[in-house]
């Protein structure tokens, strides 16, 4: 990964219905063929990928958050997580973004977009919840990618540009 | 008066674990059991469904170790379709495993197991883990990350992806190596040989510190299972099995491995989800066998390639022979790493392995089929039955982390029985039966393995329910 690229990560077990978000978002994304934009498309974080992570300026993590009702796609800025956290053969985008920190001297600005999603049954499809959810994540992508737009704009914007009708992503807290 | 410690739980997530420690009258150490508490059911949700799906559907076993599971589930269905398929598709299959065997053996070592070894045993829990190697050993840490992608890269680019690529198919597999990614596989061996290298000199200088681990941690006379190949090496995908004794004897050797049920029985215990496979002509415990890193470097005659078979030399030379002690799990782990990383330049070089010829197309023509392969933890056995149509009647699963089950019990008790003199859980014990478990790297779940941060619960109970001790650690 060349450095002074945008490294855009969607996960999720693309088998389990609405775990899927992170990744097809994230094919959506790859889809825009953007120049300085890596795209990858995984099943789960592992430890390796600190190293393409403390290499590029600025890190979209996409993944489904489980709700029980109606909910928000929420867009939270990241900081890295206290050094005890846990890393074995997974992480969290919190845990990663400390990996790179501590291992490679380096952390991007990083943003992780939470996606609402119901079901996580095998072989279910996407539910309107998360399909609509998927939208708005782009949308707040595609702000949080434009180059006229730094993320302390997106941080102030109330809504994001292109939402669709229903949840609408916006940033809302940091998360530490 | 009987007493029982519990430890509960010892994992997390997925692979949800506890162990009991059973005492005499005496309050002496007579039993262990490592009880797996979830049940997963793949045997069971597998039939009915097409074989061509199976190696799809199996990978999904595990999100630690899926290519072991694609590959041993692509050679059953091989069987089946009664077809030998194309060399290049076999030499690439090849290769994806020993990605799979650096990848997955890079992460034992370095992210979960050496910051026991370097910062110590009983060190503070919450800097146990991989951050406190970093700031311990900046430039060991950094490598060990860059050895796992190595490995991780290797499989995302034959399957496309890291973690369960759908690549290995009945007859074949689907795509070739491009020439892109065999120069970028080439072009990261000189790294990832002198990281292994370096790795392997730390440890092997760091051993006379860990004699008593070596002397507690799983060291007891056991049976040692692998698969060879036809002149007695270390083999990783194909090839024969053998059994060994703890003094090197081949007690069963050039064993068919479709075979397996003439020498392996599986036995049920009611207390645990994990079979318990034991060596069969010694029957049910005595048949106790170990699979896995430990177990290939002893049963083989050698490694095949030259820096390994240096290695292999010097790694029997310590034990003077055959290696018992489940400590040293860890260095055969890194001797793997250097023979998987020989191999893989090797295999590069083969010009078959850019064929395009990768695929044997064919019917059912025969309705039973056993794939068999080494996954990083162990052998590993794919057994299916299929009717006329190809839909699966029957699914039989040999896990290594089953095989090594008897074993980690024995581990668990002799660890305890060093530990415990009395009605109370001594300090240092948790610590230790942690790294016990570990080091057979069991796939129960990630959080097995969560270095320092295991959660543990320990409790000392007599015969009459009263609770003596209890420690947690949450």
């Amino acid at each position: 990964m060349r450095a002074g690229t945008i490294l855009v990560i969607g996960y999720g077990n693309d088998l389990r219905g609405d775990d899927a978000a992170g990744q097809r978002a994230a094919a959506q994304i790859d889809a825009w063929t953007l120049p300085g934009v890596e795209v990858r498309a995984l099943h789960q974080l592992t430890p390796e990928l600190a190293e393409p992570l403390s290499a590029a300026d600025r890190a979209i993590f996409l993944d489904a958050h489980p709700v029980s009702n109606g909910a928000d796609v929420r867009v939270h800025r990241l900081h890295p997580a206290n050094p005890t956290t846990r890393l074995a053969h997974t992480c969290d985008p919190q845990g990663l973004l400390a990996l790179a920190r501590a291992a490679f001297g380096r952390r991007p600005e990083v943003w992780w977009i939470t996606i609402p999603a119901t079901d996580f049954a095998f072989g279910a499809p996407l539910s309107p919840l998360t399909e609509r959810g998927i939208a708005d994540a782009l949308a707040a992508v595609r702000l949080l990618l434009a180059p006229s737009r730094p993320a302390a704009d997106v941080a102030r914007a109330p809504r994001p540009e292109c939402t669709t009708t229903g949840a609408a992503a916006r940033p809302n807290r940091e998360a530490s | 008066m009987a007493q029982r410690i519990l430890i509960d739980p010892v994992t997390r997530i997925e692979g949800h674990a506890k162990i009991t420690i059973h005492l005499d009258d005496a309050g002496q150490v007579t039993d262990a059991k490592f009880h797996v508490t979830e049940f997963r059911g793949f045997e069971r949700f597998c039939e009915g469904r097409p074989l061509y799906e199976m190696p799809g559907i199996t990978a999904r076993v595990c999100g630690i170790c899926p290519v072991s599971h694609l590959l041993a589930s692509a050679k059953a269905a091989d069987q089946i379709l009664a077809v030998s398929i194309p060399p290049a598709a076999e030499k690439l299959r090849r290769l994806m495993n020993l990605g799979q065997i650096v990848q997955s053996h890079a992460l034992s070592f370095f992210h979960l197991s050496s910051p026991d070894f370097l910062l110590g045993f009983d060190s503070d829990p919450a800097t146990r883990n991989i951050f406190g190697l970093v700031a311990a050993e900046p430039d060991l840490a950094r490598s060990g990350i860059r050895l796992r992608q190595f490995g991780q890269e290797i499989i995302a680019h034959l399957g496309g992806q890291k973690i369960h690529p759908a690549w290995a198919v009945p007859g074949g597999v689907r795509s070739a190596l491009s020439k892109e990614s065999h120069a970028h596989i080439r072009s990261r061996i000189p790294e990832a040989r002198a990281t292994i290298l370096d790795t392997l000199g730390r440890f092997k200088r760091m051993l006379p510190s860990f004699e008593k681990e070596a002397h507690i941690f799983g060291n007891f006379p056991s049976l040692f299972m692998g698969l060879v190949g036809h002149d007695g090496a270390w083999e990783h995908y194909d090839g024969q099995l053998r059994f060994v004794d703890s003094a090197g004897n081949a007690i069963a050797d050039r064993l068919e491995p479709r075979r397996y049920h003439e020498f392996i029985g599986e036995a049920v215990e009611s207390h645990s989800y994990l079979k318990s496979p034991f060596y069969r002509p010694l029957g049910y415990p005595d048949g106790i066998y170990r699979v896995g890193p430990l177990a290939r470097l002893n049963v083989c005659s050698h490694m095949g390639t030259p820096l390994a078979d240096q290695e292999l030399r010097e790694f029997r030379d310590r034990a003077n022979g055959t290696v018992t002690s489940a400590f040293r799990y860890h260095h055969a782990r890194l001797v793997e790493i250097l023979a998987a990383i020989e191999r893989i330049e090797r295999a590069l070089d083969d010009p078959d392995l850019m064929s395009e010829r990768l695929r044997a197309d064919a019917g059912i023509n025969q309705l039973e089929g056993v794939g068999v392969s080494e996954a990083p933890r162990g052998t590993l056995f794919h057994h299916y039955k299929v009717d006329e149509y190809g839909l699966i009647r029957k699914v039989n699963l040999i896990i290594a982390t089953g095989q090594n089950n008897l074993a980690m019990n024995r581990t668990v008790a002799q660890i305890a029985r060093h530990y415990i003199r009395g009605p109370e859980i001594p300090e240092g014990m948790l610590n230790r039966v942690e790294a016990g478990i570990r080091a057979y790297d069991p796939c129960l779940s990630c959080s097995t393995h969560a270095a320092g941060a295991m959660p543990l619960q320990v409790r000392l109970v007599a015969a009459d329910g009263t609770v003596l001790d209890e420690v947690w650690r949450s």
